[in-house]
């Protein structure tokens, strides 16, 4: 089922401005992993974890290197690769339901297909009740459920998460790393999510990635056990044992240092 | 074209008007009576500029038009924002004033024109009345909302500071207000500077409104040209004034 | 007692008062129009100032049975409302059908928003009355003249809106679309338009009421029927309660249309400012 390298970034340079101006938000930047991985990339503002996830997401254009999945370069935006921002980004002319069902719709899907997969996703979330209501009627962290559930409802080989929780109070914010953890381990599918919680990274990703500002690169690639180990464990006790807590100071020190050194 | 600067677009458009508009006038296509050529707007802005059009120049008949602008502008707007202000405080105060504010707001202004001549005669009491009860509403409803609209948590904090009703007022309520009371002036004005146009172009004697419509009744398109060109920029000059003079005295709007 | 949007006095635990209960808020709206009614009938009439001058209310109403009854100098009184309205409608439509699909081009081709917007920037400060002569000059004193005013009133208004509408989309929204699987078509119109939605129909509202007060002008002016019309033909003949009953008239109609405006705004984009 795993395969190396399905999402790979193969010297990835991204450089905004030309001349004396210029800044070199992303610096040969080079990382692969297999299909299934929930890989946390975390670091200080401007380390250019966004502008990473951005050329995945094909929304920019690397000025050095290529970004591929599953074999094939990433050439534009395309519903393979589903995106969350930290904003809902609804379309708030639309119901719950149209919401679910834009992707599937635009792509000119069966509807009965669509229809039951957006049910699915609703029910999954809990929005199902909701669905023939608008956005601005739900709370924020509702919101973003749909986002998260719009997103899937178009079945991505790999979904990108750009501090989906980044706007939530902390208590739904747990229950949102909850939620997406257990759809993580139904689905199995292969996310890249970019947080500034180590927290939250520590816990739901399959791997770490930390990155250093001024110009933005990898500093260092930390395997983590605790997303495949943590399978119906409580998400208090996971985040309270002693080989987590090592996990989070270890990552933590690496973050702090770099503010110092600055 | 897909590299040029918008800059360049803009001028490069400008650039085809003009030349588009000299070489249908010199060509003859059209009648100069429709369209004067530059030529003929040169020598009219000197005529007007000089010898003046019928006993008073350019600058007279704009400084009689910008007085009275002035004049309707400044009361309507004051008393405006003064009852908009305790519109904004007195829900009850509002109640009662509303439908006035409702029904002066859309009314076609000139209409209430021919009703102030009636009363006040054709001189600049009839205009300057109507221009005041054309910014009057204006003023109110920006002021009102301005007041509205402040965040509940910031009166609040203010009161908790110790700050009295009357502090509280003068201190947070009314600068909290003033950004939306000087949009609310700026739209007043202009709405004040096309009333007035369009009042001298109906019931006026001097004035650059009326200027514009005897020189067109007449046939001296020439000068009617000037006139609207003039107008034209003498309301974008006054609208940038406006705006400068917001951007300075409320410099934390929508920060 | 001011009644802020927080209630002061709440705030500084004053001591207990019997609760009365207090009148509701459209008691005071209306009791103000009474009271306003009541002062013009008191002073009106003869009573202080000659009825030529102020007729009283009654007057008015007769003016208005009269009009009804037997019309206003040839013309009936719906005829003159018709006419405005359909000048109104007229002008105010081709620059709805021109100015909307204008604006959105110049809001996604940079070229045509830079080479046009020079104009639109120019024609909007300038007052509609002022370029009426040359208009009549031009399309002489019939109808065509008065329904170009009236597109040249609200075209810049709503060209300058709908371009200001589209530049506005957030970026992200699109993006959000296009990682869903949208075409560049299927973006633009299931994201883009319904995302301008609310400032385009901001413009259009606005427009209205420009045009509406450009109509009335332009039929004070030079017209041979309409409220405008009527409005200074009664002046002519210093009949003051036809001009009375024409404001209020205008009043209520120009209330009307934005109230009307208002409510479709509400269906069409229940959204506005909640997103």
């Amino acid at each position: 089922m795993t395969r190396p390298g399905f999402v790979r970034f193969d010297e990835v340079s991204v450089r905004y401005g030309e001349g004396a101006g210029a800044v070199l938000a992303l610096e040969r930047a080079d990382l692969a992993f297999a299909q299934g991985d929930f890989v946390c990339i975390v670091g200080p503002s401007g380390c250019g974890k966004t502008t990473m996830l951005q050329t995945l997401a094909g929304f920019l254009r690397p000025t050095g290197g290529t970004v591929s999945l599953d074999g094939r370069p990433v050439e534009g935006p395309a519903p393979e690769r589903g995106v969350v921002f930290q904003q809902p980004t609804l379309f708030p002319w639309m119901t719950v339901a149209a919401n679910a069902g834009f992707g599937p719709r635009m792509r000119g899907e069966n509807r009965a297909q669509a229809r039951e997969r957006v049910e699915y996703w609703l029910r999954t979330t809990g929005l199902w009740e909701f669905r023939d209501r608008y956005p601005y009627e739900l709370s924020g962290g509702m919101q973003q459920r749909l986002a998260i559930a719009r997103a899937l409802c178009n079945e991505p080989k790999v979904l990108l998460m750009d501090e989906p929780f980044g706007a939530l109070d902390a208590l739904t914010r747990e229950h949102m790393q909850e939620e997406l953890h257990a759809v993580w381990r139904r689905t199995g599918m292969t996310v890249v999510f970019i947080t500034h919680s180590v927290e939250e990274a520590v816990y739901l990703g399959t791997e770490v990635v930390v990155m250093s500002p001024r110009p933005g690169r990898i500093l260092e690639r930390i395997p983590l056990p605790f997303a495949r180990e943590a399978a119906d464990q409580d998400i208090r006790r996971v985040k309270s044992g002693a080989g987590f807590i090592a996990a989070r100071e270890r990552v933590l020190s690496l973050i702090w240092g770099m503010q110092h050194d600055a | 074209m897909r590299s040029l600067p918008n800059w360049a677009v803009t001028g490069l458009s400008i650039l085809l008007v003009l030349s588009a508009w000299v070489a249908v006038t010199r060509l003859g296509l059209v009648r100069d009576l429709f369209l004067p050529g530059p030529r003929d707007l040169w020598l009219g802005l000197q005529e007007l500029l000089d010898e003046g059009y019928k006993g008073r120049t350019l600058p007279e008949h704009l400084g009689m038009s910008l007085l009275r602008v002035g004049t309707g502008f400044l009361t309507g707007a004051l008393a405006g924002t003064a009852l908009g202000l305790a519109m904004g405080v007195s829900r009850k105060l509002d109640a009662m004033a509303a439908p006035f504010i409702e029904f002066l707001r859309p009314l076609p202004q000139l209409a209430y024109l021919v009703l102030l001549i009636v009363w006040l005669g054709i001189g600049e009491g009839s205009k300057i009345s109507m221009l005041f009860l054309a910014a009057l509403p204006v003023a109110a409803v920006a002021a009102r909302d301005g007041v509205r609209n402040i965040p509940p948590e910031r009166l609040r904090m203010a009161a908790a500071l110790g700050a009295s009703p009357r502090q509280v007022f003068w201190h947070v309520v009314a600068p909290s207000a003033l950004p939306e009371i000087l949009t609310g002036a700026r739209l007043a004005l202009g709405i004040v500077y096309a009333t007035l146009i369009a009042a001298e172009i109906i019931a006026g004697s001097s004035g650059i409104g009326w200027m514009i419509l005897d020189a067109g009744r007449f046939l001296r398109s020439d000068y009617a040209f000037v006139g609207i060109l003039v107008i034209g920029l003498t309301g974008i000059a006054i609208d940038r004034l406006l705006l400068w003079l917001e951007r300075r005295i409320v410099h934390w709007a929508g920060r | 007692m001011p009644d802020l949007p927080v209630p002061l006095p709440s705030l500084a635990a004053a001591p207990p008062r019997r609760p009365r209960r207090p009148l509701p808020l459209p008691a005071y709206g209306a009791g103000a129009v009474a009271a306003m009614l009541v002062a013009w009938w008191a002073v009106s009439g003869g009573r202080l100032v000659p009825a030529e001058l102020l007729p009283a209310p009654l007057q008015v109403w007769q003016a208005l049975t009269e009009v009804l009854r037997e019309g206003y100098r040839g013309t009936t009184l719906a005829e003159n409302v018709l006419s405005t309205l359909g000048r109104l409608g007229g002008g105010f439509g081709l620059a709805v059908l021109t100015g909307v699909p204008l604006g959105l081009w110049m809001g996604r081709n940079r070229i045509a928003g830079a080479a046009i917007d020079w104009i639109i920037q120019f024609l909007r400060p300038l007052p509609p009355l002022s370029y009426m002569i040359l208009l009549i000059l031009w399309l002489g004193t019939g109808d065509a003249s008065k329904t170009a005013l009236l597109f040249l009133t609200a075209f810049p208004i709503i060209v300058a809106a709908s371009a200001a509408g589209l530049r506005g989309v957030k970026r992200q929204r699109i993006q959000a679309a296009e990682a869903l699987g949208a075409s560049p078509s299927q973006v633009f119109r299931h994201v883009i338009l319904p995302s301008a939605a609310p400032m385009i129909f901001t413009g259009l509202q606005i427009a209205l009421a420009a045009a509406f007060s450009t109509v009335v002008s332009a039929e004070l002016m030079a017209a041979s029927d309409g409220l405008g019309w009527m409005v200074i033909s009664a002046s002519h003949f210093l009949r003051n309660d036809i001009i009375i009953l024409c404001i209020l008239l205008l009043g209520l109609l120009g209330i009307a249309l934005a109230w009307a405006l208002r409510l479709l705004d509400r269906r069409l984009v229940h959204w506005r400012g909640r997103d």
